[in-house]
């Protein structure tokens, strides 16, 4: 059993905001410990674009996750083991919404699909360059159905832009925003974008039960 | 009777072959018809080094993501090693964050099932109303996932498949009834994996390009005749090659004394 790997700025414990995908709700706890969890039912949030992490996570019931987190998006980090799943992290702020901040991340492909996608609205919006930091609601949620059963997509918007809160701690050299592309975007193509396929999953061996608190996909 | 492709000399088709006659038919000619090849810039070196990184590190999943980048970079000089072109030392820096994000990908997948004497799967299929087959080779097969995966190295991350690749994504989908067929686009900073949708539409694209080019090709059987009736749009990038550009030059007359070799013959 392990206690959470330090992150790279050796940054403390934070409270957890989680999505839940077989339900399509988020959840969060006020601070403190043995705190019950209740649901978020407006997931609108700063969220700290410019300090998302990826990296890797193993999700355990009962302790915190074990992470080691890449050392930038273009370099991973070596897989630190079996049970690790590639995955994301960062800091959403709600005062109203969600208690402060809280960290969310998530290993489950639906949800790196839709961080993916909003990933990329931030990268093109031109108030990203500006150094302000965009207010994101959860929209609502798609299912999508496969051989896991149904599960739920976030669908992320940028609702609104407002300076940097205080709450997000100062990284060091604080991650600057992408420079915007330089040359004309991509024009759009007739059909839709295609959707992210996560890896498939191997099955699980008939002895290893499913770990209760990790990401329901 | 032979068919048009055989009289030609031609037989089997490919999706680059065929890929090729859609985007520029005057170099489908000029290479297939008249023999004369064109040189590939730093940009394809670079993914050919992508692949050969990636495909080490899938093949043997212990290898450390280092010595996965260093074997990339090492193909890619070996291969842009008498290049001159001002973009190598672009391409060679997009290489190991590349390898890095494609592992840190497909490696989730498992390890590729490896084929007899080679990691890459030869696959040969017959379509209907092809005279020819067409040959290609898979890049990364999961036979316990049913999922084939191709690798794609670009500079900017595509949206979607593209309908090239569609297309060669249909020739692996016939060949491999029962696989999924995925591309797997990655940047220095991003990847996408993409299912390939409606296999059956694209293949049917497939099947008439082929069919356009036995249409071409049964027009006469004097191959260099056909390549002239053509013409290079040597604005493309298909074109950028020194050597390409001189072919066409040779071919096509665009040399002031080219040209007035062919008027000269023409009167």
């Amino acid at each position: 059993m392990g206690f959470m790997t330090p992150s790279a700025t050796g940054a403390d414990f934070k409270t957890y905001v989680a999505f839940n995908a077989k339900a399509g709700r988020w959840y969060t706890k006020d601070d403190g410990k043995d705190e019950p969890l209740f649901e978020v039912t407006d997931m609108t949030a700063v969220f700290d674009m410019p300090g998302l992490q990826t990296g890797w996570f193993k999700f355990t019931s009962g302790v915190a996750p074990e992470k080691v987190m890449d050392p930038s998006f273009s370099a991973a980090a070596p897989n630190p083991g079996q049970d690790f799943k590639r995955g994301f992290q960062l800091d959403l702020y709600s005062e109203k919404n969600l208690l402060g901040l809280r960290e969310f991340s998530s290993t489950a492909g639906i949800v790196i699909e839709a961080m993916n996608q909003l990933y990329d609205l931030w990268v093109a919006a031109p108030e990203t360059a500006t150094g302000k930091y965009p207010v994101v609601r959860c929209v609502g949620v798609t299912p999508v159905t496969n051989k896991h059963g149904t599960n739920y997509q976030p669908k992320f918007e940028i609702v609104g832009w407002t300076d940097r809160p205080s709450a997000f701690e100062d990284m060091g050299q604080p991650r600057a925003a992408p420079t915007p592309v330089a040359h004309a975007p991509v024009a759009p193509a007739a059909a839709a974008p295609a959707a992210h396929m996560p890896p498939p999953v191997a099955p699980a061996p008939a002895s290893a039960p499913a770990p209760a608190g990790a990401p329901l996909f | 009777m032979a068919s048009a492709f055989e009289r030609h000399g031609l037989d089997h088709l490919s999706a680059s072959s065929i890929n090729l006659f859609v985007a520029q038919p005057a170099m489908w000619a000029m290479q297939k018809l008249m023999g004369r090849k064109s040189m590939v810039g730093p940009a394809a070196h670079r993914g050919t080094a992508i692949e050969a990184g990636v495909e080490m590190g899938l093949f043997d999943p212990a290898a450390p993501v280092e010595a996965c980048q260093e074997a990339a970079i090492a193909r890619f000089n070996q291969l842009t090693a008498l290049s001159a072109d001002p973009a190598v030392q672009k391409e060679r820096a997009n290489i190991a964050p590349a390898v890095a994000i494609a592992l840190a990908e497909l490696r989730q997948y498992g390890i590729p099932e490896a084929a007899e004497g080679n990691r890459q799967h030869r696959i040969e299929v017959q379509l209907p109303g092809v005279p020819v087959p067409f040959i290609g080779w898979l890049d990364f097969w999961y036979p316990a996932h049913g999922i084939i995966v191709d690798l794609k190295t670009q500079a900017r991350l595509s949206s979607k498949i593209s309908d090239p690749h569609a297309r060669q994504g249909a020739i692996y989908h016939a060949a491999h009834g029962n696989a999924e067929i995925r591309f797997a686009y990655v940047t220095p900073q991003k990847m996408g994996v993409y299912r390939l949708e409606d296999p059956r539409r694209h293949l049917d694209r497939v099947v008439s390009i082929a069919q356009s080019i036995e249409r071409f090709l049964s027009l006469s059987d004097d191959g260099a005749a056909l390549t002239r009736s053509l013409s290079p749009d040597l604005d493309s990038f298909y074109w950028n090659d020194p050597g390409a550009r001189a072919a066409a030059d040779e071919i096509w007359g665009f040399a002031p004394e080219g040209d007035a070799a062919c008027l000269n013959a023409a009167q």
